[in-house]
Order: C-alpha cells, then sequence, then structure tokens
C-alpha cells in the first residue's frame, strides 16, 4: 500500500490544531476533517456487546451510531467483523438491501435529506480489529482520500487509542465506574425489572422515538429527571 | 505520551512500521531500526520477549552489539535490562562506566564499547511483562533529554505488536466490565436511592468486604437485579 507522508504529516497537522483535552475527541476531529468528513465517531471494542462509543465529532455522528446499534445493522458493525471498510452510500442501488433497516431509519430521519453516506473502517494496527471510525458526509460527494489511506489512517489511530487506553484509563476504577449508558441500564433493569439487555432497549428506543442520542437519554434517567415505571410514565423530551 | 507533539510523533512512527502485514519478527525488526534512526544517541536497538518460562530471546536487534549485550546481562542475571524486566518499568544508565549497580556486567560491557544504556519493559495493561526495548550507545555518554520519552513511545507499539493476540482480549474485557459496573451502580442509585458516588463506594466496600473482585459483586448484583 501506497500513502503519501503528506496525508500523515497532514494529519498530524491537523490533529494539533484540535482543541479538546480528550485525546480521541482530537484523534476524530482530525480524522473527520482530513477525510473530508462532516462528522466522524470512534468506538473501542470488537464485539457488540462490548461497542462502546469513545468520542463523536457531534450530534450526528452520535445519532448515526446509535442508530445502527439500535436497527443491529450498518457499515460500523460490519467493519468491527474486520474484513475491511464498510461504505453506505444512499444513492448505491443495492444499499437498501444490504442494509434494509438502516436505510428505512436514515429515510424516515426528518432532519437528514438526502441520508448521508457513512465510511467505517476498522481501526486494526496488527491482527485483531480494536474499534471502528466511522466518517459521515451529507452531500455524499465522496471523501477527499481513497478508502485505503482513509484505512491507514484508521490504523494509525488506533495505536495512538490503545496507548491511551494502555495508559491507565482503562485500570482506573473512576473510569470504569462513569459510564452514564451502563448506569441508565441498570436503574432501568431496578425500575422494570428487565435483563440489561432489555433495558438498554428500552433507553434506545426512547431515544430514537424522541429524537434524542443516547447518551442524552441516559443523563436524563441518572439525573432522575426521566423514569421508567409501569405504567410507564415519561418526561418532556 | 503526554503532549501533542508526542502522540503525532508515535502516530508517525506506528505509520512507519504499519505499511502491510508481515510477521511478527519482520514487525520487530522494522521497530528496532526506526527506535533507532529516531531516537538521538542510540546506535544498537533490540527489543526482548520473555516466554512463559521467564526465558529472555532477542526477536529483533538492529545493530552488531545488541545480542552480545543481551545475552551478557542475562547470562550475569544483572543489567539494566534485566532491571527493566524485573523491578522498574524504565532503567536510566547514562556514564555507564561510574555506575555501580552493576559490577560484574559494566566492565565486560565498556570493553566493547559501551556508554551509556538505556531499557524499557513492554507491558499492556494486565498482561504482564512481554519483553523489553533495549537501547545500547557507543556513541554517547549523556542520553538525549528526549530518549526516554521517544523510547516509550516505541516500547508502546511492540508490546502492541508482541500482545496481538491479546490486546484484543483486554479492551473488550475491559469495556464490558465498565459496562457491568456502570449497570450496577444504576441499580444501587435507584434501589437506594443513592448518588452516584455513594453507589459506587458500596461497590467498592462490598467488594473488598467479600473478597470478590469488583466487577464479580457488580455482575451479581446485575443478575439478581434482573428478578424482580
Amino acid at each position: 500500500m501506497n500513502v503519501s507522508p503528506d496525508l500523515l504529516s497532514e494529519f498530524t497537522r491537523t490533529l494539533s490544531a484540535q482543541t479538546s483535552d480528550e485525546l480521541p475527541q482530537r484523534l476524530c476531529g482530525a480524522f473527520a476533517q482530513v477525510v473530508g468528513a462532516d462528522g466522524a465517531a470512534i468506538t473501542v471494542g470488537s464485539t457488540p456487546s462490548a461497542r462502546s462509543l469513545l468520542a463523536v465529532t457531534g450530534r450526528d455522528a452520535e445519532e448515526l451510531e446509535d442508530l445502527q446499534d439500535m436497527i443491529g445493522e450498518g457499515p460500523s458493525l460490519r467493519a468491527m467483523t474486520g474484513e475491511g471498510p464498510a461504505v453506505l452510500d444512499a444513492h448505491a442501488a443495492d444499499t437498501i438491501t444490504v442494509w434494509p433497516g438502516l436505510m428505512k431509519a436514515l429515510l424516515d430521519h426528518t432532519t437528514w435529506r438526502p441520508p448521508p453516506a457513512l465510511y467505517a473502517f476498522p481501526m486494526r494496527p496488527q491482527k485483531s480489529v480494536l474499534g471502528v471510525l466511522t466518517a459521515h458526509q451529507h452531500d455524499s460527494s465522496g471523501l477527499k482520500v481513497g478508502l485505503e489511506q482513509a484505512q491507514f489512517l484508521a490504523n494509525a489511530i488506533g495505536v495512538a487509542v490503545l496507548g491511551d487506553f494502555g495508559s491507565g484509563s482503562a485500570t482506573n476504577e473512576r473510569w470504569l465506574a462513569r459510564d452514564r449508558v451502563s448506569q441508565a441500564t441498570g436503574m432501568v433493569v431496578a425500575q422494570l425489572g428487565l435483563s440489561p439487555e432489555d433495558a438498554l432497549a428500552v433507553l434506545r428506543a426512547h431515544a430514537y422515538a424522541h429524537d434524542a442520542a443516547l447518551s442524552q437519554v441516559s443523563s436524563r434517567v441518572v439525573d432522575r429527571s426521566l423514569r421508567f415505571a409501569a405504567p410507564l410514565e415519561e418526561g418532556p423530551s | 505520551m503526554n503532549t501533542r507533539s508526542d502522540i503525532g510523533m508515535a502516530i508517525a512512527a506506528a505509520a512507519r512500521t504499519m505499511h502491510q502485514p508481515r510477521t511478527l519478527d519482520e514487525t520487530l525488526q522494522t521497530i528496532a531500526e526506526v527506535a533507532r534512526e529516531s531516537i538521538p544517541g542510540f546506535d544498537h536497538v533490540g527489543i526482548s520477549e520473555v516466554h512463559q518460562d521467564g526465558k529472555v530471546e532477542t526477536r529483533a536487534a538492529a545493530g552488531d552489539l545488541v545480542l552480545r549485550l543481551d545475552e551478557l546481562q542475562h547470562s550475569l542475571a544483572q543489567g539494566p535490562c534485566v532491571d527493566s524486566l524485573h523491578e522498574s518499568n524504565v532503567v536510566v544508565a547514562p556514564r555507564i562506566r561510574h555506575d555501580p549497580r552493576w559490577p560484574k556486567y559494566v566492565p565486560r560491557a565498556v570493553q566493547l564499547g559501551l556508554k551509556s544504556q538505556l531499557a524499557v519493559k513492554l507491558y499492556l495493561n494486565s498482561e504482564g511483562t512481554l519483553g523489553g526495548l533495549n537501547l545500547y550507545s557507543t556513541v554517547s555518554e549523556e542520553l538525549h533529554p528526549e530518549a526516554e520519552m521517544l523510547a516509550d513511545v516505541f516500547a508502546a507499539h511492540a508490546a502492541i505488536a508482541l500482545d496481538h493476540a491479546h490486546e484484543r482480549r483486554s479492551l473488550n474485557e475491559a469495556l464490558n466490565t465498565r459496562k457491568v459496573i456502570g449497570q450496577a451502580i444504576g441499580l444501587l442509585m435507584e434501589r437506594f436511592q443513592m448518588n452516584e458516588d455513594r453507589a459506587f463506594a458500596f461497590l467498592v466496600r462490598a467488594s473488598s468486604h467479600s473478597n470478590l473482585k469488583l466487577r464479580d459483586i457488580a455482575q451479581e448484583l446485575v443478575d439478581e437485579g434482573n428478578v424482580k
């Protein structure tokens, strides 16, 4: 694979111009900018149960990940299998047959017209997939760099993400405890007596129905402004 | 790996060794060579692996003194490499001829031309010691101020290369642990109307009283919470 050294130096330049304090956040923003996308998301983990959102550039990127998790299909999930980049191009003829559920949800979505294109890259610096980097683009004009080049950056970002994990955050007990979505899941387990899987599905469905991100709904459950109890009683979205 | 330029270098360094899939030995050899080019002052760089039985094997060597100096330290059971594997993560030895820490190793190493040495342990999360990145200088008595930081970057990458079978398992495990602990905290917050900090403290206390891991306590709570 030929990767231009310019791409790498552009990436490191863009990275140093990012203002966030969080490394994953800076990597995510720099990636979106360098590949010419409107936004991006980094998820870590290579099984559906482990998959966790690490960084997003904004609301759209987050909702696009939530949507794929809820529907259980999409490029981000496909990329976890490690077979290479997975692309959803709303204009391609076979998209509706490859991802029927996701395409329907994207077409139904009121604020995304036309549906955005999704480019998902497994972060795979060595043999195994560490997570997925997904970029989206609203006008589907195509990425500024080739898929191979973007994949190469995704692998390099995987090394940096893993280094950040290894430097202590993954073993830090406070980090382990502060997962809003899981806390909200636990609260719904207690409220409704459901399994964690079903409780998470309730949260996802609520987020989808109210056009909100899963993380927002979770925060409202944790700060007790939203409560699920039989009979279902919902606060204003 | 804290400042922004360090991260940039880490990525650049990693990228240079990732152009295509190749064997582990080729990857390690490239890391050793790029480390020798990039870390000022070190003209011999090696990567060693610690096997299950405790034996240390030199997996990659850039520079012809690596094998001899590695072997000397392991046969004498002393030297910066040995200390970095067993005691501290990083052993810094500028002006090694005056260093009293390794009385058997130093005279022989100096005879071979060694002036300074740096040894970094390769490890990843809870997987224990994987090996070492060993840097030898026959050209400089002093260590460049950035040498240690740069060595850390290469060590991190070598550790990933050596540990690729484990990396995915440990990452997924950490993420699943995080989810279960989060769920248990949410459960406690709801059931006992505690805040997050109290719930976390409760879990930690329960874990230390019962001698169960935080994760196992959390799993038990979530499994029970399921049946209302």
